[in-house]
């Protein structure tokens, strides 16, 4: 009878704890499976063809790294009650503050041109017109803003999150080597041919898609609309660390179904390799070109709130989804404007598309390490976090692992401006 | 004259931020604002470098 009603308790116990988290999830696991944007799927793809299981090792390790950085905004916006752009304002000064803002707001735009660059390509696969792809996409994201409250908002792109697991069934379709692809996951090797130039760039790429600066503003302005507070926190690192895992698991997929299939193909984009997925097994390149839509859509969706909520931060505007269209009528339009805007850009014919992908890793690059050591700066400021500061492990761990990108970033930025630099 | 109007509500409001922010809040060390310099001048050089990729690609093409 003991037994019994011991097995009951802790029943009620885990089943109010699981609709807790379920109430409090959204922020990390939207914006890690968001980070696996078309850019993203891109990546991964080459990455698969090019060295097939060789460096899924490494995207295990970013899990973790992209944990840490962004569980650094859950603290951060449960306790300040700011967003990213505001805190550096007030923390920083307007020096500061309108460099991150204006870096923030070309970087978002130029990755959202990208983002459009990959659905468009995802969805001419299907033979869907590029124009008509911009408007349905328009379409779609003006819906989901306009119905005016951020939990309805959020569980909509948590619906879009989990297409993004269909790489999981085309993994399954390929039925690779398990035994092969744990011992590529566990065991940190280089891949036949060694350390070359172009290996230092696939690595570089691939932290690039795991850690950009637009999630930490993302992320922490999510916590503050989404009204966290501190008692959340522990779920909202929770959140972040089921993000995570999600996010390498969706990369790992990426890499085993293109490694396993297109090894040894010269593959440059994840809608090529949709293309050349079709001619092995039609289900697969359909998987593959719906996630790759999917992914720009998710991306599209983050990187414009991150803008709308940074600008409204910082000029006192209504900046809420739970605010209506008259209520916070600049928000919206900063929205909306980011939105179409980009979409044109992608429908000009001729438009120096790939010098537009150049200058967002450049940009990016620019914006990551004055976002992450302000990051570092704010959470040792125990006036403003309290007891909530950077403990001795976490600052080891996130200046250890700022140090690491700002060094590999500068090196991969000023590589990207001049590829011929380094020999 | 409306356009006008608004680019003066601009100007205002970019005032008023920058003089409701123009004490920062975060009290900092000597390390940490020799920090920020050194970060000043990295963002600098890189954004040069960015002009001057800016001008060899237009003169390439």
């Amino acid at each position: 009878m003991n037994f019994l009603a011991d097995a009951f308790y802790r029943y009620r116990r885990f089943w109010k704890a699981l609709r807790m988290y379920l109430i409090l999830a959204g922020p990390g696991i939207i914006v890690m499976v968001s980070d696996n944007d078309a850019g993203g799927i891109t990546t991964y793809a080459v990455t698969g063809a090019k060295y097939r299981f060789d460096l899924l090792w490494f995207l295990v390790l970013l899990g973790p790294i992209a944990y840490f950085v962004q569980e650094m905004t859950v603290r951060l916006g449960a306790v300040t009650k700011r967003g990213h752009a505001e805190a550096i304002f007030h923390a920083f000064g307007p020096f500061w503050g309108w460099f991150s803002l204006l870096d923030l707001i070309l970087t978002d735009w130029l990755t959202l041109i990208t983002e459009f660059i990959g659905m468009t390509a995802a969805l001419s696969i299907f033979h869907i017109p590029p124009v008509l792809t911009v408007i349905l996409v328009c379409l779609i994201m003006a819906f989901m803003i306009l119905q005016g409250r951020y939990w309805t908002w959020e569980k909509i792109v948590m619906g879009f999150c989990a297409i993004n697991l269909i790489y999981i069934p085309a993994a399954f379709i390929v039925n690779p080597s398990v035994s092969d692809i744990l011992h590529h996951s566990l065991i940190p090797h280089l891949p036949p041919g060694g350390f070359t130039n172009e290996l230092f760039f696939m690595l570089m790429a691939n932290i690039g898609t795991t850690i950009a600066p637009w999630m930490i503003f993302f992320q922490q302005s999510a916590v503050v609309d989404k009204n966290m507070k501190e008692k959340d926190m522990a779920w909202g690192r929770l959140d972040t660390a089921i993000g995570s895992f999600f996010t390498v698991m969706v990369a790992a997929f990426v890499i085993i179904v293109t490694g396993s299939v297109l090894f040894g193909s010269n593959i440059e984009s994840a809608a090529q390799a949709a293309i050349k997925l079709m001619d092995v097994n039609k289900y697969l390149g359909t998987f593959l070109a719906i996630g790759l839509f999917d992914a720009g859509l998710l991306g599209a969706i983050c990187i414009s709130l991150a803008s709308s909520w940074a600008f409204g931060e910082v000029f006192g505007w209504a900046h809420s989804l739970n605010a209506r269209v008259r209520e916070a009528p600049w928000f919206y339009g900063f929205y909306f404007l980011a939105l179409i805007t980009a979409g044109i850009v992608v429908l000009i014919p001729g438009a120096p598309l790939v010098l537009i992908t150049l200058f967002v890793q450049v940009i990016a690059v620019t914006l990551l390490p004055a976002a992450l050591v302000f990051l570092i700066l704010l959470l040792n400021n125990e006036q403003t976090m309290g007891k909530y500061t950077n403990t001795l492990f976490q600052n080891i761990a996130n200046i250890s692992i700022v140090a690491g990108i700002i060094i590999l970033s500068t090196v991969y930025g000023i590589s990207a401006m001049f590829p011929n630099l380094f020999g | 004259m409306k356009i006008r109007h608004m680019f003066n509500d601009l100007v205002s409001t970019i005032r008023q931020i920058n003089q409701k922010y123009a004490h920062p809040a975060l009290k900092t060390g000597k390390g940490v604002q020799i920090s920020l310099l050194i970060l000043r001048v990295y963002l600098i050089v890189l954004v040069g470098l960015l002009f001057v990729k800016f001008f060899l690609s237009l003169k390439s093409s």
